[in-house]
Parts: structure tokens; sequence; C-alpha cells
């Protein structure tokens, strides 16, 4: 059971963003998608989604062809949380984390207990009857990140769930950052299979199991922490002198430019 | 943390409780009221007791002359306010989730423009170029026209105004202008090889009007209306899911392309009803939805049906001015809603430019 991607290749026209991509998003795993900009990153990310269709490849989620499971039942084992969300319409935000309860049919209490729930967690309980344009970037990113918990906030009959985040920490502050990582890792603690494009190296090596490396639109490389986020790995693909040294409190590199 | 959100949750289901039977009551005495007025005034109660008598539900002696007025000139007249008002306010809003703009009226996008050329080509050449049309449409030859000419416009709007980064309203609204001027250019082109007769009703029809009220009319275009009417509300969900993003009602599960077809085909359909039985009457998209949003909030599941009630009671007050303000002469209905809605259109924009959100 895992979300498996086989020889991904996609082109706009006759460019070509992506090729020949191997991936596996497993459960109880946070695979972090690292790369400068341009790599490609946004472009799996999005075959992931299911927003590209004209891909070459073949995609499995949990066992099944990706193209052979209807929207909806998609919608139970996958939560998105995109980059940015423009909405500008006055939901409140508990409305908006509703939302996230569209694909399942559970029922008013139970959607409400799992909309707070998920809004403790997201830490935006005490903004549920504010009005989601009125809320800073921070804030709704927030919002979004409560909204796709709410989405996969029960284990599938289907499978397993899988978390998709694009730089999810982009918009927050610096307790928001690790607090909104350390929930993607408290979910895989739970069987969710956690897949993110981050920017910080630091945060991918303080809440990734595995790394998986991407320029030019291809696979550099993958694997563990400390396989992948090595100076020489990290000089070559970013182009600037870094050093990784060991952190002083916990076990995973730290990099610093030098 | 939950008594307060039970609360207030509360209060809004209290809110919208009392909005729909606040609606409710407006609209049935706003109904009778309509009944009742004109060159004979007739009161609430004999109005009541007409429709009632006619219904067949109680019998009772109402004196015939009221009773032709009522049955035959004023109901069909009402009831064709009440559905045209209603389908163009939920189509407007529907619209507007769409697109994600609270300014996507169909007529300012052009696809009222639309489906009124495609009707005008139909009463100038319907006897001559296009009269097999009629002879298998019969009736329902101007709506289907009207659809037809709706849902094209729709389609160009949406082609026009699509990007891979999503739909520009600004664009949209633009197409719409051009699409305006064009249709009105070549509605213009046609009215020349129109004669006196057909002059007459395009110039009537061009403003607005729901003096041609038959039962026979109000049956056929009620007929069509009824389907965006009842459809339209089951895409309440998917409507909301829509207001994040198309990318993000995908990822809820939604089928967004087949969602978007329905929604603009439906709209299609109502806007192209109305368009051919009544004319042009704009804003009311605009202004009704608008308006439900300020009070009830954004949510779908009660803003498309708050947004028919409205809707229709707005017409309903609309076409009683029209027959009023300079009786015995009428007013054309859409002067009056562009009266109103024009201004609040630009008060719109101003605040959005303000908000910097247009």
């Amino acid at each position: 059971m895992s979300f498996t991607l086989n020889d991904i290749s996609l082109a706009m026209g006759s460019k070509t963003l992506i090729s020949n991509i191997n991936l596996s998003v497993n459960p109880k795993e946070v695979l972090a998608i690292l790369g400068p900009n341009g790599a490609g990153k946004s472009t799996v990310f999005k075959v992931m989604a299911g927003e590209y269709r004209h891909y070459q490849g073949s995609m499995s989620l949990n066992g099944q062809a990706f193209g052979d499971i209807s929207p909806n039942q998609r919608a139970q084992m996958i939560g998105v949380l995109p980059q940015a969300s423009s909405l500008d319409f006055a939901f409140s935000v508990y409305e908006v984390v509703l939302l996230g309860r569209l694909p399942h049919s559970t029922g008013k209490v139970r959607d409400r207990e799992i909309v707070y729930a998920a809004m403790e967690k997201a830490d935006v309980v005490h903004l549920a009857q504010a009005l989601y344009p009125s809320l800073s970037g921070g804030e709704k990113q927030r919002v979004q990140l409560a909204r796709v918990l709410c989405q996969i906030w029960e284990p599938s009959l289907l499978g397993s769930r899988y978390l998709l985040l694009d730089e999810p920490t982009s918009a927050l502050d610096l307790s928001h950052q690790h607090h909104t990582l350390a929930l993607a890792r408290a979910l895989a603690g739970e069987g969710v299979g956690v897949l993110s494009i981050l920017h910080d190296l630091n945060l991918a090596a303080q809440y990734a199991d595995k790394i998986l490396l991407l320029g030019n639109g291809k696979v550099i490389n993958q694997g563990s922490v400390k396989e992948i986020l090595t100076e020489q790995q990290i000089s070559s693909l970013y182009d600037i002198e870094v050093s990784v040294i060991p952190h002083p409190k916990h076990d995973h590199p730290l990099i610093v430019t030098s | 943390m939950s008594d307060t959100s039970q609360v207030q949750s509360s209060y809004r289901e209290l809110k919208v409780k009392w909005s729909f039977v606040f609606l409710a009551l407006a609209l049935l005495l706003s109904l009778l009221l309509s009944v009742g007025i004109g060159p004979m005034q007739i009161s609430l109660l004999d109005s009541l007791s007409v429709i009632v008598a006619k219904t067949g539900l109680i019998e009772m002696q109402v004196s015939g002359v009221m009773e032709n007025i009522v049955a035959s000139i004023r109901l069909p007249r009402a009831v064709l306010a009440v559905f045209v008002g209603s389908v163009l306010a939920v189509c407007g809003a529907a619209m507007q989730g769409l697109f994600r703009n609270p300014l996507a009226d169909p007529g300012l996008i052009g696809v009222t423009g639309g489906a009124s050329l495609a009707a005008v080509l139909m009463i100038v050449l319907g006897g001559t170029t296009f009269s097999f049309l009629f002879a298998i449409f019969g009736a329902y030859t101007l709506m289907i026209a009207a659809f037809v000419g709706a849902f094209l416009t729709t389609m160009l709007v949406a082609k026009v105004a699509t990007t891979q980064f999503g739909t520009s309203i600004t664009s949209m609204l633009l197409a719409g202008i051009a699409i305006g001027i064009v249709t009105g250019a070549a509605v213009g082109l046609l009215t020349f090889t129109a004669d006196d007769a057909q002059l007459r009703t395009l110039t009537f029809w061009s403003m607005g009007s729901l003096g041609g009220a038959t039962w026979s009319t109000v049956l056929a275009a009620g007929s069509l209306i009824a389907i965006p009417l009842i459809c339209l509300p089951l895409h309440a969900k998917n409507l909301n899911a829509l207001l994040l993003g198309e990318s993000e009602a995908r990822h809820l599960g939604i089928n967004v392309e087949t969602v978007k077809r329905q929604i603009i085909t439906l709209t299609a359909i109502g806007v192209g009803a109305s368009v051919a039985v009544a004319g042009m009457i704009g804003f009311v998209g605009l202004i009704v939805p608008h308006i439900v949003r300020l009070v009830l909030g954004p949510d779908h599941r009660y803003l498309l049906t708050a947004s028919a009630a409205l809707g229709a009671l707005f017409l309903l007050v609309a076409d009683m001015i029209s027959r009023t303000i300079i009786a015995p002469a009428e007013l054309p209905i859409g002067l009056i809603t562009t009266i109103i809605g024009g201004p609040f259109f630009i008060a719109m924009v101003v605040y959005r430019a303000r908000s910097n959100s247009l």
C-alpha cells in the first residue's frame, strides 16, 4: 500500500517539465521534495494531485491504477494543501474548514466534531467565526491546513491516506512552521503518507524520513536524510557553498551556508 | 468553545430560517398586491378569493369582470414576473460562484446580449428564412434560439477569459462589453429589415417587458425555467467547493469539468428562456445575490434558494412600479431594473476597487 509514480514524464507544448520520475510515498513516512526553483517540484506535485492528466508513465494509489479511481474516492484518500488559495467570498473560517468534509457523508454532528478537532490542531479555533478574506496570509494557510486535515481525518476504508503539502510553511512564522511540520509528522505516526515540497533544508532535515532531490525535471537522488543532505550534493544542486554539521541537540544534520 | 460555536451557528440558522419566512410572506403579499393593482383596483382579499376560487379548492362566488382581469391578465403576468425574477437571480448567483466573482452577471458578461441577438433573429427572420424552425419547435422556437445564443456566448466568454492560471474577471467583463456592443449592432442592423409590427415588438422587448404574458407563454417559459430553478440548487455544494478554486474543488473530489458544463448549460436555459419571454431585464442577477450574500453569507445552500425568492420579489415590485408610475402608460421593466442596478453596480465596482479585490 503506497502512492507510487513509475517513470512519470510530462511536457507542456515542446518543453519537457519532468522526465522519468520514480517515487513512492509510503504510509507512516514523511517524504520531502527539495530542489532549486524550476526543478519541477510543483509539476510533480500537480501530477500527484490529479491536476495534470496528460502525463506519461503510470501512477498507482494503494495498488490501484490512479486513473481508475473516481475523483470522490481519491479525495477520501488524498488531501492536498496548495501553496496559496485565493478565496474572496466572505465564508467564515468554520465554513471553509467544513468544506473539507465534502467527499464524506458522515453527518452533520460528526462533521462538526471533526472540524473543531482539525481547527484545534491547526491552531485556528479562535478564528472559527472570523471571515476568511479578513485573515492574514499565515492564518489563511493554517485554515487551509485545517480544511485538508479535516478531509483525511479518519482512516478510510478505501486504503491508506496521503497528505500532499506544497510549501506548507511559506507564509508561516517560525513557530507555526514547526507546528505545521510537527503536525505532518504526527499524522505520519497515525499511518498517513506525507509528501511535502520544502525550501528550507533544515526543516526537511528535522522532519522528513526521506528526501528526494529534483533538478532540471529529473530525480537527482533520493534516500534517507543523512544520505541525501551532504555538502557535496547540496553544493552541486544549488550551486552554493554549504557546510553540513551535526545538529547540536538532535540526531540530524544541520546545513549552514558558508 | 463548542458552546459559543453552538450558539453562533444556531444564531445563523435562525437568521436563515427567519429570512426564508420573511421572503415567503413578502412574496405572497406582493403577488396579491400585484394582482390587485391596475386601472381596476382589486382589494387583497378579493384577489385572494379569485385565486382560491380559480384553483378550485373552495367553491366561491366572484364577480365575472374581476375574475377575468385577475385570472387572464394580471395573474399570468405576476407569475411570469416570479419565474423570470427568480431564474435571473439564481443564474446570476450560480455564475458568480462558477467564475468566483460577484460581478459575473449574465447581462454584464454578454450572455443576455447573445440570447437576445438569437431571439431577434427569430423575430425578424422567423417568417422567412427561419420559418422551418417555427414549424418544428412551435411556441418554443424563440426560447430555444435564445438558449442557443446564451449558451454560445457563455462558452465564448469562458473561453476568452480562461487561461491556465484561472478565469480573469477583467477579460470576462471586457469580452462581455465587446459582445454586448456587437450583438447590439447586429440587432440594430436587423431592425432595418424589420417591418412595423416587428419593430414595435423589438423596441418594447429590448427594454424588457412582462406585458405579453398569457397563460400559454407562462406555461412554455415556466416549463423551461423550472429546470435551472430545480437543478442549480442541487449544485450548491459543488459551487461552494468551486469558490475555493478549481484545483481545490478537484482535490475535494468534484468532477470540475462536468459540473462547469452542467452549470453553464443550466444558466443558459434560464437566461435564454427569460430573455425570450421578457426581453432584456438587466441587473437582477447582480443585485439580488449580492444582497443575499450580505445577509446570509456566500454559502450556496442558502444563497441559491434565497436569491430565487428575493429575485421573484424584486421583479414583482419592479413590475408594479412599471405599471403604475406613468399609468395608464407603461414603463418598460428593464428600464426600472437598470435604473436601480446601474448605480448599484458602480457602487460595487468602487468598493471592490478600493479594497483591491477587483
